[in-house]
Order: structure tokens, then sequence, then C-alpha cells
């Protein structure tokens, strides 16, 4: 009908800029401390900013896929580290020897425990804010009774328990390696098939998967559970790391998974989660985190910079977004 | 044209009934669409329109009656049975994945893959196919949001053409387009039924579109279907007569006015407000003790002129005369200061759901119930509240129950009962106030309206999508279109046929 009168607008040097600005922070920080501190661009710092990404990045990736159908899970913290106190408990009581079953066992109760949240959330209909909040309780109190109260170590654990957190592949931590291959899988899982279509549209216009005969309910349930057991690997992750079990493990990194996730969003698709732009931005916050340190500038800097960009970030989506992100809307 | 070996029409609707809590939405209506037909569906807002669309899309259960499909009886659990039994829609507003391309927006739900990968180039061929079909060119690589309206609804009838319907269901669809998109689309959906060989539903407002392409109309009126005919056979005024409610209207006590005496006492004068980016020609005025009633189709802008001079909506410029005093500028609570106080469309914007009876009435007389120190006095605010209940004859069981329990015509009779309460309130705008409402509780709400104006001396604007009840209760009437007055009349002047075709544009357009 008629004439086109829809042409192709070139995407405009402005525009690349805010698409691109995390990874563009990321290098312009990379050699911004490089400069304060000579040592910074060794391969061994390069390697621990990545390892320190990790964490945060596995736990934003998982965040991000509830997030991404416009929900939201504050107890991933927990459920991570219920996971790494599950792991711990069914090895340290030698009942179960070889360590993929037992990761395999906490990762299954994990999922169990994904089902719950999506219950509440999807099926019962309390917002999934509040009902994986007090999911989270639950789990804290899992976790106690789990650990004792204490941090949990025992001597006897396979040497496995410690393979994902601090063995190295030639220069290259396993932790960096089990990061990359995460968010490729998740990354393929979002952008390249069906489900992963499905999860975005639903953030976007819930109504409109609805009319076209997409079952919104089960995405969203599915949803969950993967949010649950990418959250609970990054806790066993994170115990591998330190080798022993923190009651903090979990919570200490969650606020930090979060961010990463919602200033992902400012990367490559402002407006809308993406795995790409989670692990860019867990990159960028380990920059920060790391370059800080090697500078020997005081702690609380890095919280105040961070808090920075992700206001800076999350306050230009409100501004040129006007759906706002999926999860975090207003009225 | 395609040889029909069956001679059952496409769809028999038949005696089909639907009712809400205590409304009839639709009454019996029985009638056929024929093969490669197009049919209009007409009516004014609230006269069924939708409801027999949303039954034949299987969103509403058929409370009496059924649909037959090619001469078989068909029972629609839900909208994926009526797809499949041939039935598709396209709605209103826009329903799309702004992000996503026409192509997947085409494809969605029905992806193509290879594997576990999406097919991208399968999907693209797919909607390709759609395309040519259709015989249009909407490009089918870019993002949606960044096309037009006509464009995005083109990407819809798209997808509904993709699941090969034998009857597509269009809601309004040129209520989105600009004035050169509409004889391009009107054009488009003749060839649907010529070339591809699918009937349409096509509800509207428009007349004029409907003599362009209909082949046969239904005219719809307060449920009832009131005239099923041939375009060919049929006049526009013949059409607007059958809108027109059959039941007569009834003499209200509307004293006469004096407009002489009563223009001496002009409450409000609007010439121009500009919001939305657009400057409205609403050259309006309210005198002293009047009901005025605004009417026009949904869109016409009455709502947002009333929530503009309010101080609700947010306008780039106002400038307009209240009691004397030019006024500019001033939000909501500015206003109210000043006694202008509108109740809102939805009753449910006007009441706080999970909050009891005597703080939903108190809620907008903080100040006069708060201590020194701001404490509330919970002893007088009961009693105040317990007051305005009684007077404006609210059934309730306690005064601690939750309004959200209430009827829609006792939540009403709360909304306007406090509004009334306020100090030094000058003009009330009531919007849509008798929505939902059965008559009895209706008529209690005329009733209202009316003492407001006669006992009190209060000022009314009466916005109503139903013409009937404005005529019984306004002393005089704006008509809107397109944002704009189009033309004012005097109670002795009512004529719901001139009325109706000025609010169609059937004036205004210079016809």
């Amino acid at each position: 009908m008629g004439n086109k009168t829809i042409t192709k607008k070139k995407s405009t040097v402005g525009e690349n800029i805010t698409k691109y600005f995390l990874l563009i922070a990321d290098i312009v920080l990379i050699l911004f401390f490089s400069i304060l501190a000579p040592g910074f661009l060794q391969v061994t710092n390069l390697m621990d900013i990545l390892s320190t990404a990790a964490l945060v990045g596995v736990l934003g990736m998982g965040a991000s896929i509830v997030m991404m159908v416009g929900e939201m899970n504050f107890g991933i913290g927990a459920e991570a580290t219920l996971t790494a106190a599950i792991l711990g408990a069914v090895l340290g009581e030698g009942r179960v020897s070889v360590y993929f079953i037992g990761v395999l066992i906490a990762l299954l109760v994990i999922g169990l425990m994904g089902v719950i949240d999506a219950t509440f959330g999807v099926i019962i209909g309390v917002p999934a804010f509040i009902a994986t909040l007090a999911i989270s309780k639950i789990n804290d109190g899992f976790i106690n009774l789990l650990t004792g109260g204490k941090t949990l170590f025992n001597m006897e654990w396979p040497a496995a328990f410690r393979t994902l957190g601090q063995a190295r592949l030639g220069p290259v931590p396993v932790l960096a390696v089990a990061f990359i291959v995460i968010a490729a899988a998740l990354w393929f899982l979002v952008d390249k098939t069906k489900f992963g279509t499905y999860i975005q549209a639903i953030g976007n216009n819930a109504a409109c998967c609805r009319q076209v005969g997409i079952n919104v309910r089960r995405i969203k349930f599915i949803a969950f559970v993967i949010t649950a057991l990418v959250g609970g690997f990054a806790g066993i992750l994170a115990s591998s790391k330190t080798g022993n079990i923190q009651a903090t493990l979990g919570s200490g990194i969650m606020m930090d998974a979060m961010a990463a996730a919602m200033l992902g969003a400012t990367f490559l698709r402002p407006g809308r989660y993406n795995i790409q732009g989670t692990v860019v931005a867990a990159v960028l916050t380990a920059i920060i985190t790391n370059g800080i340190t090697f500078c020997g500038y005081p702690d609380y800097i890095k919280d105040i910079i961070n808090g920075i960009i992700l206001i800076i970030a999350v306050g230009y989506i409100a501004m040129t977004r006007k759906e706002g992100l999926p999860s975090v809307k207003m009225g | 044209m395609r040889t029909v070996s069956n001679t059952a029409p496409l769809i028999s609707i038949k005696e089909i009934t639907k009712r809400f809590t205590g409304v009839t939405a639709v009454d019996h209506v029985s009638f056929d669409i024929g093969h490669n037909e197009i049919h209009a569906l007409i009516g004014e807002n609230g006269a069924g329109k939708s409801t027999i669309c949303k039954m034949l899309t299987g969103v509403y259960a058929i409370d009496e009656g059924y649909i037959e499909v090619e001469g078989k009886k068909e029972e629609f659990k839900g909208p994926a049975d009526s797809m499949k039994a041939g039935i598709n829609m396209v709605y209103q507003e826009r329903n799309l994945i702004g992000y996503l391309n026409a192509a997947q927006n085409i494809c969605l739900g029905t992806e193509n893959c290879k594997g576990i990968v999406l097919d991208q180039k399968a999907m693209m061929k797919r909607a390709e196919s759609v395309r040519r079909k259709l015989g249009v060119d909407t490009p089918l690589d870019i993002p949606v949001e960044k096309m037009g309206a006509g464009a995005q609804q083109l990407v819809e009838i798209m997808r509904a053409a993709s699941t090969e319907p034998k009857l597509l269901i269009l809601d309004e669809p040129t209520a989105s387009l600009g004035e050169g998109e509409i004889e391009p689309f009107l054009k488009f959906v003749k060839k649907l039924t010529t070339d591809i060989h699918i009937s349409v539903i096509y509800i509207t407002h428009k007349l004029e579109e409907i003599f362009a392409i209909a082949d046969k109309v239904t005219v719809m009126a307060d449920g009832k279907r009131t005239m099923t005919a041939n375009i060919a056979d049929i006049t526009q005024d013949e059409c607007i007569k059958a809108m027109i409610r059959s039941d007569k209207i009834k003499a209200v006590t509307v004293p006469d006015m004096n407009y002489e005496k009563a223009e001496e006492s002009r409450l409000l004068d609007v010439h121009e407000l500009t919001f939305d980016g657009k400057t409205h020609q609403v050259e309006f005025h309210v005198n002293r003790g009047e009901v005025v009633g605004f009417y026009g189709l949904v869109g016409a802008g009455r709502t947002e002129t009333m929530e503009a001079i309010s101080g609700i909506r947010r306008c780039d410029k106002k400038e307009f005369t209240f009691d004397g005093e030019k006024i500019t500028k001033g939000d909501s609570f500015a206003m109210i200061q000043k006694g202008i106080i509108l109740t809102p469309e939805l009753r449910k914007n006007g009441i706080f759901p999970s909050l009891n009876l005597v703080e939903n009435v108190c809620t907008l007389f903080v100040k006069r119930f708060a201590s020194r120190i701001g404490m509330l006095k919970k002893k007088e605010s009961y009693k105040f509240a317990k007051q305005v209940l009684e007077k404006n004859g609210t059934k309730f069981n306690s005064m601690g129950q939750l309004i959200s329990h209430l009827s829609g015509g006792n939540m009403q009779k709360i909304i306007i009962g406090r509004s009334i309460e306020v100090e030094n309130l000058k003009l009330l705008t009531v919007d849509e106030p008798t929505a939902g409402l059965d008559l009895g509780a209706k008529s209690e709400i005329y009733l209202k309206i009316r003492n407001l104006a006669d006992n009190l001396g209060k000022s009314v604007v009466f916005i109503s999508s139903e013409l009937e009840e404005l005529m019984k209760v306004c002393n005089r009437m704006y008509i809107f279109y397109d944002g704009n007055v189009v033309k004012e009349l005097k109670r002795e002047e009512f004529d719901n046929q001139v009325i109706l075709e000025y609010a169609l544009g059937g004036v205004g357009s210079g016809k």
C-alpha cells in the first residue's frame, strides 16, 4: 500500500556511544588504572579481575533471566549460599564422596527452591519480589542449620571442591573459564532459541504474548527455575574460590549482581536486560574493585563509584525509554 | 471469487446473549456474515459491539445462544479454539513486541526452528509470503517500534492473516491512523475480501468509512440489534436513527433557564487549551447553577479538557477565567482550593479500595479533622463520614467495611458525596459517573446532579457517552469532535440526530 514511508534510520554516533558505553568504560578504566599503577596490566592481575567478575557475573546472569520476564528474585543470594551449604554438608559427612554427585544433589534441591519461588510468584500470584524475599528468610534458616552458624570447612572435602575456584589452565583460572562457558550458554539460550525470544517478549508485553498463544505462565515458571539453578551454581563457584562456606557468601554479592544486571541493560540493547551487558557490567565492577585496591585507595571509594555509575545508568534508561525496564516498571 | 459449495453463511450468530452482573451487555442478537463480505458493526459506546466480538473470539463465554461457522455449531473455550475455527481479531490497541522486527512479530508464538536454534531466514520467508499475499510493502526487517501507527497495524493484520483466517475482526482500525493513511487502508481492507477471500467484521464510529467499503451493516443499540441491512439499501441518516435508543426521553425536572440572566453569572470561561502537544479549540463556558453536558466519542477530548481545567493533566499552555479570576497555572490541589473538583472516569481512580468507608470519605478532609499537632480526630471524622453517607443514601453494613465491597452505585455516591462536601466547591466535574450502573442507580445519580445545581447553586460539568442521560439532565451541551468543541446546544435545541451528526464529525467536516 502506497509508497514506502518508513526509512531505515542509521544509528547515530551518540546512540552507539550509549550502546557501548559499558565496554568503553571497561577499557578506559583499565588504561586509567594501568597509568596509575603499572603493575595493574600484568596478566595475573587481569585474570584476578576476571575471577572476581565471575562470581558477580554468574549470579547476575541468573538474576537477569527472571528480570527479563519482568519479575524479581530477591532470594538469589540466599539460594547461592544454600546450594554451597548443601554441597558442603553432603561432602563433609562423607556420605557422598564423589564431588559430582554432591553438586547434582545441591542443584536439584535449589532447582526445587526455584519451583517454590515460581509457585508463589507465578501460580499463586504473590508479587515475586515479596515471595522471594520471604522464601529467602526460610533459606537463611536452613543455611544456619547446615553450617551451624559458623564458616563451614572440612579438611576431608575432596580436592575437586576447590578446582572450580582455585585451579588454573595455564595462566587462565578455571573460574574465568566457567564464567565464559556459562555466559556463552545463557547467551545462546536467550538470543538464539525460541524460549529466549519468549522470555524477552513477555517482559516487554505479556498481553501480546498471551494473545498469540504463548503460555506466559509456563515460560515465567521455567525462568524462575533457571534463575535459581544459575544462582545456585554461582554459590558453588564462590565457595570453591574461598575453599569454605560463609553465611554471607551469596548475600554479600547479591546486590552487586543485581546491579550488574541492571547496568547491563544499558548495553547493546538499551532498556532490555541482556547477558552480554551483564557480563560487561560485572567486569566493570571487578575492574573498579580491583583497581581501587591495587592503587591502595580505601575500600569505600569503590562502593561510591559503583553506586554513582549505577544510578546514572538506570536514570538514563528511565529518561530515554518511556516503558522503563521490565521488572522495575513504575506505576 | 471462490466457489462456495456450502450455501450456509460463513458465520451465523444465533440469539447470543451475554450478561454481566446486573447488566445485559448483549441481548439475544442474531445476524449472519456471508463469504467475502465486509460487515460493518456500529453503535454508540457500550452498545455491545466489543462484547459480541469477544464472544466470537472466545474471550467471553456465551451465556445463551450459539455461533455457527459454515453451518457447523461451534463452542469456543478460549481464543485458541476460535482461531482454529478460522476467526482472528486485530484489537484497537497495538499488541506488538516493539524491539522485534515485523517478521519476528508475525511469527511470534509460531517461530520456525532448526533444531533448537531460531531459523530467522525461514521466518523472514514466511513473513514475506504473507506480505506478498496481502500485497503490501511494509518493511519486515526493522523493529516495529520504529514504524508509524499505520505500518504497525499492517504488521498485526499480517500476523492475523498468517493464521489463514476465514473471518478477520478489525476493531476501529482507523482510529490510530493519520489523514493520509486512511484511504489506502480502506482499499487494502477491500482487497482482503476480493483477493484472498476472507470476510471482515469492521467495527467503527466513522460512517463514511462504512459507506466506502462495507457490504452490509449491523447496528447495535443498548445491547440489542436494531438493524442489519445492505449498504446499498440505506442512508447515513437511517444508520444514525438506528443507533439511537428506542425508548423515549422522559421529562425530568430541569427548571427553565433564563439564559440572559444566567450569562451574567458566568463561572468558567474557556477558549483554548494546549496539551498533549496540540492546541485545542475548546470554546465553552459554565454558568452558576447549571448542568453542562459534554458529549462526544471516546477520545474526542472531553475528559482531557476537564482534566486540564482541574489541574490534573499537564498543559503546555492554559488560560481561562474562573469566578472572575484569570487562571494560567496550578495543579489539582490548587484547583480544589479554588473550588474546582473532578470525579474521575474510572471509579477505581476515585477510591482507596483497601481502606474503609470513614477513611475513604475523610481523606479529602484530613486538615479539617487534624488537631494542632497533626493527630487525627477519630470521633469527629467518624461522625462526619456517617453524615455524608446518610445524606447521600448510601447502603452499607458498617462504617469499618472496605469500600471495595460496596456496589458501583454506592461507591459513586460516596465519591460524589464527599466531593460536594468540599468547602467553597463551585464546579464539580463528573466523568462517566453512571458507567456500569443499573437504571435505578443511574437515576439516583441524575437526581443528585440536578439537586446540586438547582438547590445548592453549584455548577456541574457532566461528561458522558450516553447521549440519552445528557439530554435528560443537562441545561446545555457541548459536542466534542477530534479534540475540539464543535457545537453548543441549549436544552430547547437538543436533538439526538443533530448531536450524533456533530459527534461523528459529519457536520464539522463540511458534509
